[in-house]
């Protein structure tokens, strides 16, 4: 016996959209029975400023992963050979927002950290040379990304691909990418190795 | 990604969109920014009663102050130094490397050593 429906079903092919909203609406499932049923707090902690400070770290990875990959781009911009250059265009302003989202994250963490018994508190009184110099200039290099990549983001639209024939200028963008990746792994590596030591 | 074609030699080339008096204006202000945030970090460092008056939160401390005045340097010279320098070409290899020794500069006074030491010179501390 036929049943016309599911005829009419395995014949259909199936879009790109429809596979998409099948595939989303799979992992929005799953993540959503996990993350009711997980024991989240055993991971991140209990208290609202490890969620921040998750948000925090999460957001620093997101940018170092987009810079990361911005960086290679922008040397192919450097050497006259890039072809993807529209993906460095949105990869610098991702990883641009991602820096200021990382920011506003790391500033309202840093209330906890500055609180009394919080990781100052206990880095002052063990290894104040934690705090005194290696977290103190964290603090102020990753104020550096931001500048960096919103400059390199604006002068990339701005002047879009009239900038691949000149190569001054095209060298701007380029480094301000650099550096600020340079800024980027600085602050992220002493971020990683003051959590492991103290963490809010 | 980019590695899944071939290079492509850069052609002829052809006019910049704007004049390069757009580009080092948003690289001036950048510049600007942190030296200035460098400046009140010192600042703060030598007066105590400065590093109370940029205590915007208390939870934050100075801090919140200090960036305030990064982002507010930074983002009230930008489109000063845009409308001035707009219409004109200016030697970018110049400016570009007025921007790196300055950008040195910004990140030396950052360093707690080096922004202590002139604190305590200043203070006689």
């Amino acid at each position: 016996m036929r049943i016309p429906l599911l005829s009419r079903i395995r014949k259909m092919e199936p879009s790109l959209a429809t596979l998409l909203l099948v595939t989303v609406g799979a992992i929005a499932v799953v993540g959503l029975l996990m993350a009711i049923t997980a024991p989240t707090g055993v991971l991140i902690g209990e208290t609202q400023w490890r969620v921040i400070s998750a948000f925090h770290g999460m957001g620093a990875t997101a940018f170092l992963l987009s810079a990361t990959i911005a960086v290679y781009l922008a040397w192919r911009l450097y050497a006259g050979e890039i072809r993807a250059f529209k993906d460095l265009k949105w990869l610098t302003a991702f990883a641009a927002v991602m820096s200021g989202v990382t920011i506003v994250f790391g500033t309202w963490i840093y209330i906890a950290y500055r609180a009394p018994g919080g990781p100052r508190t206990y880095f002052l009184g063990n290894m104040p040379e934690v705090h005194q110099i290696f977290f103190e200039f964290k603090e102020f290099i990753a104020m550096f990304t931001l500048p960096m990549f919103v400059t390199a983001a604006y002068i990339l639209w701005k002047y879009d691909r009239s900038l691949l024939g000149h190569r001054e200028a095209r060298a701007v963008p380029s480094l301000l990418i650099l550096l600020g990746y340079t800024f980027l792994l600085v602050a992220y590596v002493l971020g990683a190795a003051i959590t492991k030591l103290a963490g809010v | 990604m980019d590695v899944a074609y071939e290079a492509e030699p850069v052609g002829e080339p052809v006019a910049l969109r704007f004049k390069t008096g757009v580009l080092v204006a948003a690289l001036l202000a950048a510049l600007i920014g942190l030296l200035v945030f460098a400046v009140v970090n010192i600042a703060a460092d030598v007066n105590s009663g400065f590093r109370t008056s940029i205590t915007l939160n208390s939870g934050i401390g100075p801090y919140s102050g200090k960036q305030v005045f990064l982002i507010g340097s930074w983002l009230l010279t930008w489109p000063i130094l845009h409308f001035l320098l707009r219409n004109r070409d200016v030697n970018l290899r110049r400016w570009f490397g007025v921007f790196l020794i300055g950008l040195l500069v910004a990140v030396l006074l950052m360093w707690p050593p080096v922004f202590e030491g002139i604190a305590n010179a200043i203070t006689g501390g």
